[in-house]
């Protein structure tokens, strides 16, 4: 994972298209935040939360979870439950994933990404709200590992 | 349409139409052909489409405003002398009435007239192919004699084969391929009006004529 | 190739469309909804105006019988591959032997009428007068000028290296990102017609105010409303005129016949107006037995329409050209 600096343009050219009108990664290299105001201007100065324990890379990790059993997100956008079109949720809470099933979609302007699971798993839960925002590396979904319910 | 001036109105915004004043005649079509192939040049027009003594107009993008394209049309109408084009006779052997001319015997209830007459009449006139439409290859055909106008059938019928005959209010025609038509069918013919794979692909074009000649008469 | 697998009605290959033949009397075929098929081909890397195959009657099976990237878009027909779901308005990819299946339009939160597969590299067919569409009187265009059978195979034409590469995402469906309804029912913007005064005042509001519903005997050719009588004023009889799709006839009986992308070219009924070519795609995909409104428009909030819908086909396609290449760089 890069350094939000070096993402910086391509954030830019993404909210161009978009309607995400303001963005802000903290990291160790610093803050950076995207506004829109009818064009997109970047800040970025000295964090003012602590550092965070863990990857260098920007990334929050999760009290004792191993990054395997982490879905994060590849994209900047609002994370999707359900198909648009649909009311039933791509996660049931209690039923078994299998590898490639469409855990989530992270909306972004008119596009739908799905969120792939990577491995089978008996169980998985969202970790984040229907419609929230979320940026490159934030956790999306848990997946339970083989021999958990 | 009995006002002094043209008529132009919107379809959507895809295309005007411009509808030519007075009675229905040749040499106000012959004027629409002129208007067309004067419209034709202008680049905002895809195609300048004659139907019977009106003009349909389609726009490669629809333009911001309307009055700039109305008043062109207007003027260029008011100089739109008569195009005389001039085209070749098709002649095409007709079979009229029994299985083919499904509809005659109302054509004879509605008009009065027996069957010979209106075969007389219907195969008399050498008719101008005023414009295409309707289907691939249709002909509107003007010139028919007002004696046998039958008004179009309430309920169309769902399938009527290519090369029929027919007769619709004060007009006539031939199908070019299999559909629905109002029209009441009097008799059939065989010819192949449209072929996709020649250029042009269709077999008359306005300024053409059709004669009808009489191949048969079932009674 | 794709092999048709079931006997599905009513299924044609269709593109953006047949122009520059009204001169012979040909009209334009093409997709009932082409915000769907430009789409599809937007999310595959193909020409916008690339052909796909247009459903209508469900359910319907094919086989891929080669590896192919496809896109499903249209009405929600709960779709799988192999047995497995698939989700609406998005792209994947079969391997050989794959076997798609689609079901009836779901009644989730928008219920169309027309799925439409889009493949990667467009059906190949010939093109005829300008198109692949199908006109299907005449017999031209398409696949033999005719409605899909069990057991047809299609070709697929080859992707171009040059073109850009598919993408496995989907986009949201312009029902959604471009709503239009009034007093809760789907609605379509109207431009008067030559004939709109010719009716009476009476059937002039009727029109507007009251919804009107799309019976069984709706089709490609035309959609028959039915709804309160609209009267003229004085009987009229009218030369035959050239038409586009999207013209309202009123013939004797005063119910409305809408004119689609199969319609006659030319007519001589009384035209009350003009659903405006920007929502001819909503219309196209209103179900058999659904009501619909007309929105009185004018010119210029026709053309407002128009740009509205090229402005977010350009977002999409903008976004698009933006993820492919965030994807080329990871």
């Amino acid at each position: 994972m890069t350094s939000p600096l070096d993402a910086a343009a391509t954030l830019a050219a993404w909210l161009e298209a978009t309607d995400i009108d303001l963005l802000e990664l903290t990291g160790p290299a610093g803050r950076l935040r995207l506004r829109r105001n009818g064009r997109t201007s970047a800040d970025v100065g000295e964090s003012n939360h602590p550092e965070p324990d863990g990857p260098h890379d920007g990334t929050e990790p999760l009290e004792g979870v191993p990054d395997s059993q982490i879905v994060r997100s590849s994209l900047v956008g609002h994370v999707l439950h359900a198909h648009p079109l649909r009311d039933e949720p791509l996660v049931r809470a209690d039923e078994p994933v299998i590898t490639g099933q469409v855990l989530a979609l992270i909306r972004i302007g008119a596009l739908l990404v799905p969120v792939l699971a990577p491995c089978d798993s008996p169980c998985a839960s969202m970790l984040v709200e229907d419609g929230a925002l979320v940026g490159f590396g934030d956790p999306l979904v848990r997946l339970a590992p083989s021999g958990e319910g | 349409m009995s006002s002094a001036e043209p008529r132009i109105s919107v379809l959507g915004t895809s295309a005007l139409l411009f509808e030519a004043p007075g009675e229905m005649d040749l040499p106000t079509q012959q004027r629409i052909w002129a208007l067309a192939r004067e419209a034709e040049t202008w680049p905002e027009l895809r195609e300048a489409v004659p139907g019977m003594n009106n003009l349909l107009l389609s726009f490669v993008e629809p333009p911001r405003r309307l009055d700039a394209i109305q008043e062109r049309l207007v003027a260029a109408w008011q100089a739109a002398t008569p195009l005389p084009l001039g085209g070749r006779v098709v002649e095409l052997p007709v079979v009229y009435g029994g299985e083919g001319g499904p509809h005659m015997a109302d054509v004879i209830a509605h008009t009065g007239l027996d069957l010979d007459e209106v075969v007389a009449i219907h195969s008399a006139p050498v008719y101008p192919v005023y414009a295409l439409g309707s289907h691939p290859g249709y002909c509107y055909l003007g010139g028919m004699d007002a004696r046998i106008t039958t008004p179009r059938r309430k309920v169309p019928v769902i399938r009527i084969p290519g090369g029929a005959v027919s007769i619709g209010g004060a007009q006539t025609g031939v199908s070019a391929s299999d559909g629905p038509s109002g029209w009441n069918t009097i008799g059939t013919t065989s010819m192949r009006f449209f072929d996709e794979t020649h250029d042009p692909p269709a077999l008359l074009k306005p300024g053409d004529s059709i004669a009808f000649r009489v191949a048969g008469v079932i009674r | 190739m794709i092999t048709i697998l079931s006997d599905s009605a009513l299924a044609t290959v269709q593109d953006l469309g047949r122009t520059g033949a009204l001169r012979w009397g040909v009209g334009s075929a093409g997709a009932m909804d082409r915000a769907a098929l430009t789409c599809g081909n937007l999310l595959l890397g193909n020409d916008e105006g690339a052909a796909a195959i247009e459903l209508q009657v469900f359910p319907f099976e094919a086989c891929f019988e080669g590896e192919h990237h496809f896109a499903l878009t249209g009405a929600d027909c709960g779709a799988t591959l192999n047995g497995r779901p698939l989700l609406p308005w998005m792209a994947g990819r079969a391997d050989p032997g794959g076997v798609l299946r689609l079901g009836p339009p779901a009644n989730s939160r928008w219920r169309g009428a027309r799925a439409y597969l889009c493949v990667a590299g467009g059906i190949d067919v010939p093109i005829v007068l300008g198109s692949r569409s199908t006109q299907l009187r005449g017999a031209f265009g398409g696949l033999e000028g005719r409605t899909l059978r069990q057991g047809d195979r299609l070709l697929v034409g080859a992707a171009a290296d040059e073109r850009p590469r598919p993408v496995e995402i989907g986009i949201l469906p312009p029902a959604l990102a471009l709503p239009l309804e009034r007093d809760g029912l789907p609605a379509l913007r109207v431009l008067p017609g030559a004939e709109y005064e010719a009716f009476t005042i009476a059937s002039r509001e009727a029109f507007w105010a009251e919804p009107w519903r799309v019976t069984p005997q709706s089709d490609r050719y035309g959609f028959r409303l039915s709804g309160p009588p609209l009267e003229p004023i004085a009987p009229m009889e009218l030369r035959s005129h050239g038409i586009v799709p999207g013209v309202i006839q009123v013939p004797h009986g005063g119910q409305p016949i809408v004119q689609m992308c199969d319609a006659q070219p030319s007519g001589g009924y009384p035209k009350i107006g003009t659903v405006i070519d920007a929502d001819l795609w909503r219309l196209g995909q209103a179900p058999i037995g659904s009501r619909i409104r007309f929105i009185e428009t004018t010119w210029a909030d026709a053309l407002a329409a128009r740009d509205e819908l090229i402005a977010w086909m350009a977002d999409v396609r903008r976004l698009l050209d933006l993820y492919r290449a965030r994807s080329w760089s990871r």
